[in-house]
């Protein structure tokens, strides 16, 4: 009751102003007229009213503080002098508002995105800390899929874990009468999934132990936006039904928006154990625990190594160096790397707000002091110097309010801008807003108001302002404690520029290497390549799909201006995967078995590909599946375990269905392309076997053309759509457009390196602006100040060369201090960067010592303006200048 | 000014108003002010302006209302009156206010005997 008057009060201020000198001029009347009763003369009887009131200006003073709250109307008074005094000065305004706004912004994104990559799991995933990632690691290939048998064997031995599921999937075909016919891969789970995660279904029920049993009805859960796009939101869709692969099955769930697990857009159904499971076939993605209350990832891993032996003594076949890898989400999903990378990546964006703090507090201080005579008189006119920084420090708040606001919109443009860069089918991440990114966001805007608006409030506090009233600017010059800590601020800005342009220059380097290594293909941009896929059922026998991809090429030559084609399992830099493998008489020389890159390919490969070969021959259409198993290798593997030696007739085995499908004879020898090595740091050792001897539904399709691919890209793609009823092109593009960073061609952990080397020059750039201006502000304002001496020093004969020394001399002090202090930082910085570079020191000389040239031709260019005013300082308007 | 004036106690201005204001009903600043002179037979060292603070404060807390009217000589003034919160309040604060006297007193005239 009482704060509502008091803040009525304090909105009706001019109303209870009027009221209150109503009613001291009716005091005022009735106490004269008291007087007058009283026998006093008119003119005394006023008087003596009067000087019984007492003074009106105290009363008025005294009435309005027990009315309001005497802070919330200084508050207000000060916000109001505030915008004032930032209106005036509104270069200093926009300049400091842009600069938060960006590194804020910038800030925002980087802590929304690290949050993402850090510290959460899929969306909607309760308790995300408590769950392990499981897989396992067969001798020499890295992790990757595991045995349903030993995730039997765990669920059963492990103690750690309050529950474990499993995920697999299986290529499967839907029939639905509503969304037509379509090859889907939908990820089969244990039933228990979606409750050991913590996530409900939206619509419908969760998957129940029976629909596990062999042999119970087939069901599926829909991802909600399958819900939304195939099925329009239809409330029936619970019940609905559709079939797999031919069979009837029963739609019972929806899932809740924006779950996905545990890639995008897959349907579910539960896992029912076949025999090959059951028989320790790799069969499985990807098991996740949750520890019980009080168990630590340690122990469960010790306990899962455990099983795993045991599993190795009793099942050598299968579990021969079997380890399992048990990981939280960022270490399974962004690989170990993760937290050095977004570490990093979240250290530079800090040290962008550092420099810009150090930015504005330089420039609010030679605002201040520019505003010496403003603030020495209202200090002279009984203003406290309390009440002098609370005023500042307004300013300040203010500014970084202004300035925070705009930043929280560019941070929000600039994640969307992430995500859509990013977005992978195969990495699901969740980015959904949340309360921490409002709470960062509201903490580093505060701390940016205090770091910047400190130093000129406790200057303001220290400072003996009595100066600036003097007829003389004198008080308005800097003192040599404020040029100390401008200076150090200046020196300060530059060395974390430097530190952060020398780290962008190598990983912009280590990127160059990466897009610009050889990849082993000639005439890239000369070749059209597509992902193209037939249904499985409409060409069930290799004999058939054999049958159809001979035909697709034919048609496809007939295309005025195609000069060959060819098909193969995958693309150049692609990653192939390897397999495990053996040569005759096992003359590999390892413990273990080797593994090695493996990739199917048609007849013309090499030739449409411009890919030469030193021995034998390439493949041709006699090598069908009724010929002799025949294999390629490439330069590499004969350097690697033939050296010196001929290849031609030389064995190669891999697993097989039998003692004749076993062993392969090389029939050729290939120059190397890069394949497998997402770095594109070297050439590893490939087997290519005929794509004609195993054809499989999906391959990669490449046209070398005569032509501009343009001319005929319209016409190539007609071909391949008309060339069977279900047929679908994919990731259609010239070969060389795809040797870009491309997200979902590169395996994940190194995707991550692409962006954060794209990234890293964002920042450089944003460092260097920053810091630019810095410089110009501290020299600009210093020149301002010393117009009078410049002015003095030219009346009495200086050359303009020495003038401009003496202002560069004193810029340029800071920065060389900043610059060395930088480079020895940023040897230390790079040394943690280490791990991420390909084929660059970490002490790159070029980037190194091109770092501070850079810097140093910024600095000269935030120098320029200043100094060519300074030289253009007119003696005798200079001496007149207040 | 040869004998000083009582200065006010934190407070007792305060409770003097809804005194007056319980004793003699609705009245005008100036009014309170005369009153309370003349109750202390002058020995209150009171600017009358400084009555106005008070009444705002009283106002806030609802212990008194305010609504402009006319005097008993056709002048405009406005004339305070007290609350039933305001009665309560005032029973309160007189009690405290006579414990308190009583004790300061005790122990000031024991103080006097022993001197």
């Amino acid at each position: 009751m009482r704060a509502w008057r008091r803040l009525v009060a304090l909105f009706r201020r001019d109303h209870l102003d009027r009221d209150l000198e109503d009613e001291i001029r009716s005091h005022v009347e009735l106490a004269t007229e008291d007087y007058l009763g009283r026998g006093y003369p008119p003119a005394e009887a006023r008087r003596q009213a009067l000087l019984k009131f007492g003074a009106v200006q105290a009363a008025k003073d005294a009435h309005r503080d027990s009315r309001g709250w005497a802070w919330l109307e200084g508050l207000f008074y000060d916000l109001r002098h505030a915008v004032r005094a930032l209106a005036r000065d509104s270069s200093f305004t926009l300049t400091s508002i842009g600069m938060l706004a960006l590194v804020i912004g910038l800030n925002v994104a980087v802590f929304a995105v690290i949050n993402t990559m850090l510290f959460r799991g899929f969306p909607l995933v309760k308790n995300n800390s408590r769950l392990v990632y499981i897989q396992e690691r067969y001798s020499l290939t890295n992790g990757c899929c595991l045995l349903y048998a030993d995730f039997l064997a765990w669920r059963e031995q492990v103690h750690s874990f309050s529950g474990m599921a499993f995920a697999g999937a299986k290529p499967v075909s839907i029939g639905d009468s509503d969304s037509g016919n379509r090859d889907d891969y939908p990820t089969l789970v244990t039933s228990n999934t979606f409750e050991l995660l913590g996530v409900r279904p939206a619509l419908g029920r969760d998957f129940v132990p029976a629909d596990e049993l062999p042999g119970a009805p087939q069901v599926l859960i829909l991802p909600y936006a399958d819900w939304v796009t195939r099925y329009g939101r239809r409330a029936d869709i619970v019940g609905h039904q559709l079939r797999v692969n031919k069979a009837p099955a029963t739609i019972i769930g929806v899932m809740p928006d924006g779950f996905d697990f545990p890639v995008h857009g897959a349907i579910w159904m539960p896992l029912q154990p076949t025999k090959e499971m059951l028989a320790r076939k790799v069969d499985g993605f990807l098991a996740i625990g949750r520890l019980s209350a009080g168990a630590t990832l340690e122990r469960a891993r010790a306990e899962l190594d455990g099983v795993n032996q045991t599993l190795e003594m009793a099942f050598p076949a299968s579990n021969k160096g079997v380890r399992a890898t048990a990981r939280n989400f960022s270490d399974f999903q962004l690989g170990p790397d993760a937290k050095l990378i977004y570490g990093s990546v979240w250290a530079a964006a800090g040290f962008v707000l550092l420099i810009a703090c150090a930015n504005l507090a330089n420039l609010t201080l030679a605002r201040t002091l520019g505003r010496a005579r403003e603030l020495s008189t209202r200090i002279a006119l009984g203003a406290g110097h309390w009440r002098m920084a609370r005023q500042l420090f307004t300013e300040s708040a203010l500014l970084a309010m202004v300035g925070g606001g705009l930043g929280w919109w560019l941070g929000q443009i600039a994640i969307r801008t992430w995500i859509s860069a990013t977005w992978t089918r195969y990495l699901v991440l969740d980015y959904s807003p949340g309360l921490e990114i409002v709470a960062y966001w509201a903490a580093i805007t505060a701390a940016t108001a205090a770091l910047f608006g400190f130093i000129p409030t406790v200057r303001v506090l220290r400072a003996d302002m009595s100066g600036g009233l003097k007829s003389d600017a004198r008080g308005a010059t800097m003192s040599r404690g404020t040029k100390r800590l401008s200076a150090a601020l200046v020196a300060g800005q530059m060395a974390l520029a430097i530190v952060l342009l020398a780290g962008a220059g190598v990983l912009a380097r280590s990127l160059w290497n990466i897009v610009g290594a050889e990849v082993g293909v000639r005439g890239a941009d000369r070749i059209l390549v597509g992902e193209v896929q037939v249904s499985r059922e409409e060409y069930p026998s290799p004999e058939a799909r054999n049958r159809y991809w001979d035909r697709l090429q034919a048609d496809l030559k007939t295309i005025s201006g195609v000069e060959t084609t060819t098909l193969a399992s995958d693309i150049p830099l692609g990653n192939s995967g390897a397999v495990p493998f053996e040569l005759d008489a096992g003359k590999t020389g390892a413990k273990r078995k080797p593994t090695v890159t493996r990739l199917a390919v048609n007849p013309d490969y090499f030739r449409t590909l411009g890919v030469a070969m030193p021995a034998g021959r390439e493949f041709t259409d006699a090598d069908d599946p009724a010929a002799p198993e025949v294999a390629i290798v490439n330069q590499s593997f004969v350097n690697l375990y033939w050296p010196g030696q001929n290849a031609i007739g030389k064995r190669i085995g891999f697993q097989g269905r039998d003692e004749r499908s076993r062993w392969r004879s090389v029939v050729g020898v290939a120059s190397n392309i890069m394949q497998d090595r997402p770095l594109r740091d070297k050439f590893v050792p490939i087997v290519y076997i005929p794509f004609r001897q195993n054809p499989s539904a999906i391959g990669a399709l490449f046209v070398r053309t005569r032509v501009p691919p343009g001319h005929v890209a319209a016409k190539v793609r007609a071909a391949i759509e008309r060339s069977a009823p279900t047929v679908a092109l994919e990731d259609y593009s010239t070969l060389q457009a795809t040797f870009g960073f491309d997200h979902d061609r590169m395996d994940l952990e190194h995707a991550e390196l692409g962006q954060h080397a794209a990234v890293a020059p964002i920042f450089a750039i944003l460092a260097l602006l920053l810091s630019s201006v810095g410089l110009y502000a501290v020299v600009a304002h210093s020149v301002g100040q010393r117009t009078k001496e410049i002015g003095v020093r030219k009346a009495l004969g200086a050359l303009p060369g020495k003038i401009r020394r003496l202002i560069l001399g004193e810029a340029f002090t800071p920065v060389f201090a900043g610059l060395v202090i930088g480079l020895a930082a940023s040897l230390g910085v790079n040394r943690v960067l280490q791990s991420q570079l390909v084929g660059v020191s970490p002490y790159d000389a070029a980037t190194l010592s091109g770092a501070p040239v850079i810097l140093l031709l910024v600095a000269a260019f935030g120098c320029l303006l200043p100094v060519r005013r300074a030289m253009r300082v007119d003696p005798a308007v200079a001496l007149r200048h207040d | 000014m040869a004998v000083s004036k009582l200065d006010l106690l934190q407070g007792t201005l305060d409770l003097m108003v809804l005194q007056t204001l319980q004793t003699i009903g609705p009245l005008h600043g100036y009014g309170i002010a005369r009153r309370i002179e003349q109750l202390s037979e002058n020995e209150i060292l009171l600017n009358q302006g400084t009555i106005y603070a008070s009444l705002v404060r009283l106002q806030q807390r609802g212990w008194i209302s305010a609504e402009w009217g006319v005097s008993e000589n056709n002048r405009k003034a406005k004339f305070y009156s007290i609350t039933r919160l305001g009665k309560r309040q005032m029973k309160q604060d007189r009690s405290y206010w006579e414990r308190l006297s009583n004790v300061v007193t005790r122990v000031l005239m024991a103080a006097g005997n022993n001197s």
